[in-house]
């Protein structure tokens, strides 16, 4: 059982990661990003291409989160960029339409340059594993811990400390009103995009540990969009927790009922959770 | 000075302001009067660069600003106070008080400003760290007034302040208008509330269906029967 926990708090904290970039977005502009979890796909081959040329996938990190800062800038400029002024419902609809087209047209050019072939990236201390109180801690799992903690922490200092930060809070409030402050909201929604593909680094790495093929971005897709409806629409720092509780209640399911069910348990506690708390886990608390 | 030359503003195919012309010199204070849905709105949100109009000119001290998005007016010197207030809710007080002199100018004399703002409006000092969304709909109003000064702009547009305001505290507010003129800078408000505003203002536009009808000085417009009649409820005798 404990072993199960740590298991579920590891998927977790990858979970928790994946949602906080959707939901940098999604809180901000009303943007639902379909191709998120194709950028994870592609930083996890830009990581197993730097693998091959001898960089440890750890310290790839820093180069594809430029990477995918400035394609996700590019982007944002050539395709969503005409949304920010749509009412929020039309802005949802239509982000989910250009993002839906982007996540075909990402994942059939994976698939055309490097197969459909499952990788993964295997350096030396893939399977190594601590133990503790008589459990098996394994390293990758507890750097990927370790880094969502960090990314938490850089990102509220960002929104909390610098001005650039409180404007995107902003804007998420009311950006009209926003405008009306001297705020580029343009700017602000490019920038926010670009953070949120470069905060997607680090799943890319952490995945391209386990394995990946063209076409699993959606699954890691819908793992990060379950999270943000359950930690509440526009709260950031709910997502991180809300990722332990998906991850730990996977696990449990594993341990009760076996590996098959585990994604039906987690979307039965996901309907269950949206029935019961409909403004999601942490929708009134702390919000950003 | 703010002029507006011969606007038209259409919102899809319905059109609503018509060959609309106004000027705002240094200092003034100027109205824009007449009832819901005259355009009154339309025209103070094309100021500050929330709609575009579809033919002539808005300048501000010979800038154009037609074609400016509203974050680069704000920097041109014209801050907006929208309807409704439009606060950041979920922020403090302080905190929307700080994106209000978000803009580059502003942003190295925020303290000061800041100063400045809390002396006008004390209460909001003793709230600073409460949330925005807590305040009640008088202090909610002067946070918005505030939020605009904080860019230490020389124009302020104010939109429907009075709105859902008990009569005492809309008295406040307009005297703090004329309190904040006196600072120097130069406003254009529109208003629901024809009498109080005419006793602040300097000069007043009238606009009905969206055409201006009428202008003049306030103190006679308040005494024309068009205003007494229409606005007042004052029958002539």
């Amino acid at each position: 059982m404990g072993q199960t926990l740590v298991y579920g708090i590891l998927n977790g904290a990858l979970y928790g990661i994946i949602a906080l970039g959707i939901a940098l977005v999604f809180g901000v502009m009303r943007y639902l990003n379909l191709a998120h979890g194709s950028f994870i796909i592609l930083g996890a081959y830009g990581s197993l291409f730097l693998f091959h040329l001898g960089i440890d996938p750890f310290a790839s990190i820093p180069l594809i989160s430029i990477l995918l800062f400035l394609a996700g800038a590019v982007l944002f400029k050539a395709s969503f960029s005409r949304l920010t002024i749509l009412p929020e419902g039309n802005k949802i609809k239509n982000s989910l339409l250009i993002s839906f087209g982007l996540m075909l047209l990402i994942d059939n050019l994976a698939t055309l340059i490097w197969t459909g072939d499952e990788r993964s990236i295997t350096p030396s201390y893939s399977g190594f594993t601590f133990g503790l109180f008589g459990l098996r801690l394994p390293l990758i799992g507890l750097m990927g811990v370790l880094l969502a903690l960090v990314l938490i922490s850089i990102l509220h200092l960002f929104l909390t400390r610098t001005y650039f930060g409180k404007s995107v809070t902003a804007v998420s409030q009311d950006h009209e009103a926003a405008s009306l402050m001297g705020i580029n909201i343009n700017q602000t929604f490019l920038i926010s995009f670009a953070i949120s593909l470069t905060l997607a680094s680090i799943p890319s790495v952490l995945i391209g540990l386990k394995a990946f093929s063209p076409t699993a971005g959606i699954q890691w897709f819908n793992k990060g969009i379950i999270v943000v409806m359950l930690s509440g629409i526009g709260n950031i720092y709910g997502v991180f927790p809300a990722g332990l509780f998906l991850g730990i209640m996977e696990a449990i399911s594993v341990f009760l009922f076996g590996a098959p069910y585990r994604e039906v348990t987690g979307l039965a506690v996901f309907i269950l959770i949206m029935i019961l708390f409909p403004k999601g886990l942490f929708g009134k608390r702390i919000e950003a | 000075m703010l002029k507006v030359e011969h606007i038209d503003v259409h919102y899809g195919d319905l059109q609503v302001l018509w060959d609309v012309s106004l000027e705002v010199k240094d200092g003034e204070i100027v109205a824009l009067i007449g009832s819901n849905g005259a355009g009154k709105t339309t025209l103070i949100r094309t100021i500050a660069g929330l709609h575009k109009p579809s033919s002539g000119n808005i300048s501000y001290n010979g800038i154009l600003l037609n074609n400016q998005s509203p974050h680069k007016i704000v920097a041109l010197g014209i801050s907006m106070v929208p309807e409704g207030r439009r606060l950041f809710p979920k922020m403090t007080v302080l905190g929307n008080l700080e994106m209000g002199a978000f803009h580059k100018e502003a942003r190295p004399e925020k303290d000061k400003t800041l100063h400045w703002v809390y002396e006008i409006f004390p209460a909001l000092r003793e709230r600073s760290q409460q949330s925005a969304g807590s305040l009640s709909g008088g202090e909610q109003q002067m946070l918005a007034i505030g939020r605009a000064l904080m860019a230490k702009n020389r124009f302020l547009l104010l939109d429907e302040m009075s709105l859902g305001l008990s009569p005492l505290l809309v008295k406040n507010i307009f005297e703090i208008v004329v309190q904040i003129n006196k600072a120097g800078i130069s406003i254009f408000i529109v208003e629901q509330n024809v009498p109080m505003t005419l006793k602040v203002a300097d000069r007043a536009y009238i606009l009905e269906s969206g055409h201006i009808v009428g202008q003049g000085m306030a103190k006679a417009l308040l005494k024309t029967a068009h205003i007494r009649e229409a606005y007042l409820g004052i029958n002539p005798v």
